[in-house]
């Protein structure tokens, strides 16, 4: 599973819109269990259909050798599929090296970002909106529309 | 925002997995859910930012999350109904955002399975014990994984928590059983407040 535990944060690039980020780490995942996840699926298909209530199909699962372990491959595996499949061709914008976008949708602006050097939690209130850092991950709305290089100030500040 | 909570722990042992065992899911969710209504709910206030952000581990794509939230709590919905997607989704980040404040989990070490569901061996979410300390010291173990389903009512009706109680203990059993914990929460709205029950499975 080495290869997938950074899903989250595949997760969180397709969150920002960095596709392609996104697509590499979820491919990697996909990979790494293509082998293994057949076998498990086909087991699982086989053995539901030899339980006849669900409620004995856990301990039916562990007794045929499929353990925990195995579903959240299967599970891993399906997650990064999608991933792969609907990150669409965005693209992020990039300033030492926190990764944002800007979402204008007519009235409000919203500011999403990530930054892998930050931690802790940190905000930044606006008399028309906030800006916040939690973990890195950024998240911000702002009424009206905003620059570039006021939300680079303002990401200055979140560091 | 404020919400009510309460949380409560059951021995994974009492539920049945073998043939000389009958199917109680349901009995033990009655259960269950009686010791919810007579508990003892502490005040628990989240940040309505860290809510917000916790919307990128959610199942479906939902802007304005908090002013989603306030609207289902004070009824001010007119005729209209209250969407289900809406409650999944409050649901999702209030659980996260729940876990995030009271035992410091952090954002990136939750997974959510929910949008591959579909599979029927999953639950919604996982936690990797071994990096989550104060997770670890409530439930008094070593390391693991946890695995989460989590379920709303804007509108509960005891028949119909008792209902998703059980189904969610059995989805739960198929991937934590024997070894793992499990975590259900549930999030109904009660008056003008939100509660919120964490049931650990141990």
């Amino acid at each position: 599973m080495t290869d997938c535990e950074k899903i989250s944060l595949a997760l969180l690039y397709s969150w920002l819109g960095d596709s392609k980020e996104a697509q590499e780490i979820s491919k990697d995942c996909i990979e790494s269990l293509r082998d293994s996840v057949f076998e498990i699926r086909k087991k699982v298909k086989d053995i539901k259909s030899k339980v006849d209530e669900e409620y004995l199909l856990p301990k039916a699962l562990r007794e045929e050798g499929v353990e925990s372990e195995d579903l959240v491959r299967l599970a891993l595996y399906e997650l990064s599929r999608r991933i792969y499949n609907f990150s669409g061709v965005s693209e992020v914008e990039e300033y030492k090296g926190i990764k944002y976008v800007i979402i204008k949708s007519g009235y409000k602006s919203v500011i999403k970002g990530f930054c892998e050097k930050c931690k802790g939690y940190n905000i930044k209130k606006l008399s028309n909106g906030y800006l916040m850092q939690l973990e890195g991950i950024i998240y911000g709305e702002i009424l009206g529309s905003i620059t570039k290089e006021d939300v680079m100030k303002l990401l200055e500040d979140l560091r | 925002m404020k919400l009510k909570f309460s949380s409560l722990e059951i021995d994974g042992e009492l539920l049945p997995h073998e043939k000389n065992e009958i199917d109680q899911f349901k009995e033990l969710s009655t259960y269950i859910y009686e010791a919810i209504n007579e508990a003892d709910y502490i005040d628990l206030e989240i940040d309505d930012n860290v809510i917000n952000i916790f919307s990128f581990l959610t199942t479906k794509l939902i802007e304005g999350l908090t002013d989603n939230i306030y609207a289902s709590i004070f009824e001010n919905k007119g005729a209209k109904y209250l969407s289900g997607d809406i409650s999944l989704v409050i649901s999702e980040a209030l659980t996260y955002a729940t876990l995030h404040s009271l035992y410091k989990v952090s954002l990136k070490n939750i997974i959510p399975f929910r949008s591959v569901k579909y599979l029927g061996t999953i639950v919604d979410a996982m936690i990797d014990l071994n990096k989550e300390e104060e997770l670890k010291r409530r439930l008094g173990v070593n390391g693991g994984f946890l695995f989460i389903n989590i379920r709303a009512s804007m509108t509960p009706r005891s028949y119909y928590i008792v209902d998703k109680l059980a189904r969610s203990l059995m989805n739960l059993e198929i991937v934590r059983y024997p070894r793992y914990y499990g975590l259900i929460s549930i999030i109904v709205k009660d008056n003008e407040t939100i509660k919120e029950n964490f049931i650990f499975i141990k």
